[in-house]
């Protein structure tokens, strides 16, 4: 029963990132009554405003960059040491502007009501909402979305102070390209930066406790990406653990490694992790639970301990991707309005916007083995395809895996140009059970990368083991 | 009152006002900066040169805003524990002192503009820290976001003789109408970057700012900042529209309103 002054609504979405946005839209394409709330001004949540768009703005001036330097090898392309990093953004303000408009088009379309504070769980389905000024409001909700995000970890042995050593959230605030940075931290955040700052000139250091950046991803894609990053004077140190951060105080973070080693650079981006953002939440006033790592706990339709209480996206840990997060959200409002949700996919692609950039999707040739105990893989090199050729992309690398008997796909890895493009042939293929034959028996335009399925294909029905 | 204004006017569009000069040691020393070839000791040794310029810096290195536990008593230590940026920054601000912010008439106005200035220099550090938004910019904009005002101030200075100068509450509303051309105008001839420019033109009104409208909005929030910590006013504080623009929560507030002790000294070293 709502009290004096509480409003009541039928769904209500905290977090107006990827997850929160498909989960309102999808409440109100079913008919409800839906609150967002957000607590900055702007729609969009840190997708929008601090990482994945203004870090591929600055991507695509690196992309350019690299493109020209590829195509005239007699040109000397360097970036001013003076450049300002904001003129390499020129587009951003009218991109993060234009989308966020466009999804505040669409709330205000499905007639999703918007309120700016800060949501807290003053029980299972009530919410206290503190406003940046004035009152708090009261709101009930029959269902909750909780999509609030995650934040950059703060390791307490590394001053951030978000001036010479900064997070994720506030290093495109840097006003002048730096000559060196050190990277701590090999994810996907650390190494997207690391190749980004490494193509337009920034002498860079990764440092991490892993042998090789991106772990999780097929071996051959990393060491190709770090093939490329090392060529450009730039440099990896696996299994290293720091024992001091320091800012000397004039012009360089200097690192000290558990070996002695000393690492020096201009700045410093420090990417160990993010933590999900709870903190304020009050959610042990609605019985949430969370896991041992800070996540939200969910089942399989995101929904949390307490029913009609469901969390998406980051909040709920891996894989954190605002692809996979925006269909967490569509699906928890789907299982919540007790509507048919489909044949949930587990062939959710990876996309990693290195330099080169790298996509997978289903298994790699360890986990292949792993689980069947033997697999079958081909491999096509973008200089095999005439597309590669004319790109001068001649260093990309399509990997199939298969089954040991060379016929039912189970995964594909590409590293290259375009392949977080390219790789959803191969999801659409999983989905609908391709087997390799298929992808010799089609046909792809030419000339294109796509190609390069092909090859990759014959090489594995041309597999040693397979005769 | 709509007389001199006029006047003021007409003798800031023309060619006899002369916008006053920053020193050449403050574009040598952000030059310098911007260098990567240069070092800590020639930083020094081109700050040495001017002997007022050196003591001056040593003092304010030493104020609570700037200075650690120890007790900086030479420059090159200066520049080893503060850094070469934040020298520069130092060297800009004392400069900016001298040069824009003096003059014999006022001297109640000037040291009340000045103090703002400096405050909100200082206090745009900090809202940029929070918002994640770059704190080198954020300092320059503070400190220089009104400083048309004594440059207007000069100008009535030149046009007024000594024994006949207004009354400093009509002077105020003219510097109030017209600093922001003059600043402008202060900020093409020094050659400063176009985020000062914002900060000059709409941090008063930050909703009309067409880039740089989050920085031109921390500029404005700094201000207040500066003002209630020079002169009270702390209600209106937390109605300011800003800290929706922002998004700047009751705690955040709190969280700048700490540095204002810090602050505070630093505008009286």
């Amino acid at each position: 029963m709502s009290g004096k002054g509480t409003q009541h609504f039928d769904v209500a979405v905290i977090g107006s990132g990827p997850a929160g946005q498909k989960a309102a839209i999808q409440a109100a394409k079913g008919g409800r009554r839906v609150v967002m709330i957000e607590r900055e001004r702007r729609v969009g949540g840190s997708c929008v405003h601090r990482g994945t768009i203004p870090s591929k703005t600055l991507r695509e001036t690196a992309l350019q960059l690299v493109a020209l330097r590829r195509g005239g090898n007699q040109l000397s392309l360097q970036m001013d040491p003076n450049t300002e990093v904001a003129t390499l953004m020129t587009r951003l303000d009218e991109v993060t502007d234009s989308h966020a408009r466009f999804m505040r088009g669409h709330l205000d379309h499905n007639s999703i009501e918007f309120i700016t504070g800060r949501a807290s769980f003053t029980g299972p389905h009530s919410l206290r909402v503190q406003r940046v000024r004035g009152e708090a409001l009261q709101i009930n909700a029959d269902i909750i979305v909780v999509g609030t995000g995650s934040h950059p970890r703060k390791p307490p042995d590394v001053p951030i102070d978000h001036e010479h050593i900064l997070d994720s959230d506030s290093i495109l605030s840097m006003i002048y390209l730096p000559t060196s940075m050190t990277v701590l931290g090999a994810g996907v955040i650390a190494s997207e930066y690391a190749a980004i700052f490494s193509a337009l000139g920034v002498k860079v250091t990764i440092i991490d406790k892993g042998p090789r950046p991106l772990a999780f991803m097929e071996p051959e894609l990393s060491a190709h990406f770090l093939k490329e990053f090392e060529d450009s004077e730039s440099r990896y140190i696996p299994g290293a653990s720091i024992k001091e951060v320091v800012w000397d105080g004039l012009s360089t973070v200097r690192t000290t490694l558990e070996s002695g080693e000393v690492i020096e650079g201009d700045k410093m981006l420090c990417a160990l992790g993010r933590l999900a953002n709870v903190e304020g939440l009050n959610l042990e006033a609605a019985g949430i639970a969370q896991t041992a790592r800070g996540h939200i706990q969910v089942n399989a339709y995101c929904e949390t301990s307490v029913k009609g209480v469901y969390a998406v996206g980051d909040v709920i840990g891996p894989p954190a991707l605002a692809s996979a997060s925006m269909e967490q959200g569509r699906r928890a409002m789907l299982h919540a309005l007790g509507l048919p949700e489909g044949t949930s996919t587990e062939h959710i692609p990876v996309g990693i916007y290195t330099i080169p950039e790298m996509s997978s999707v289903g298994l790699t040739e360890a986990q292949a083995t792993e689980r069947h105990g033997a697999c079958t893989v081909g491999r096509a090199t973008f200089s095999e395809v005439a597309r590669g050729q004319i790109s001068n992309d001649r260093g990309g690398m399509l990997k199939l895996v298969a089954d040991d008997k060379g016929q039912r796909l189970l995964g594909a890895h590409i590293v290259g140009g375009g392949s977080c493009e390219l790789i959803h042939i191969a999801q659409v293929a999983l989905i609908s059970g391709w087997s390799i034959q298929g992808f010799v028996d089609n046909i792809f335009n030419f000339p294109t990368l796509a190609e390069a399925y092909r090859i990759a294909a014959l090489n594995l029905l041309n597999s040693p083991r397979l005769k | 009152m709509a007389e001199l204004r006029a006047q003021v006017r007409e003798h800031l569009d023309s060619g006899a006002f002369e916008v006053p000069t920053l020193p050449a040691v403050a574009t040598q020393v952000l030059a310098m900066v911007e260098d990567e070839d240069s070092n800590a000791a020639q930083l020094a040794a081109l700050i040495c040169k001017d002997q007022a310029l050196a003591t001056h810096l040593l003092r304010l290195a030493n104020s609570p805003a700037f200075c650690g536990v120890t007790r900086i008593v030479s420059l090159q230590q200066a520049i080893t524990r503060l850094g070469m940026r934040a020298i520069a920054e130092l060297v800009v601000t004392i400069c900016m002192q001298g040069s824009v912010f003096s003059g014999r008439a006022y001297r109640a106005l000037i040291e009340e503009l000045w103090a703002h200035a400096l405050a909100t220099a200082l206090f745009a550090k900090e809202v940029a820290r929070q918002q994640r938004h770059n704190i080198e910019a954020a300092y320059l904009c503070g400190l220089l976001h009104r400083v048309g005002m004594p440059i207007v101030l000069k100008a009535v200075t030149d046009l007024c003789p000594a024994k006949a100068l207004p009354e400093e509450e009509q002077v105020r509303v003219v510097l109030a109408e017209l600093h922001v051309s003059a600043g402008l105008q202060a900020v093409e001839l020094w050659g400063l970057p176009s985020q000062v420019a914002v900060a000059v033109k709409d941090s008063e009104r930050y909703e009309q700012a067409q880039d740089h409208r989050n920085l031109a909005a921390m500029v404005h929030l700094s201000s207040a900042l500066a003002s209630t910590m020079l002169r009270g006013g702390e209600a209106e504080l937390s109605e300011l529209p800003v800290l929706e623009e922002l998004s700047i929560y009751p705690d955040n507030l709190s969280e700048l309103r700490q540095h204002e002790e810090r602050i505070f000294a630093a505008v009286a070293a």
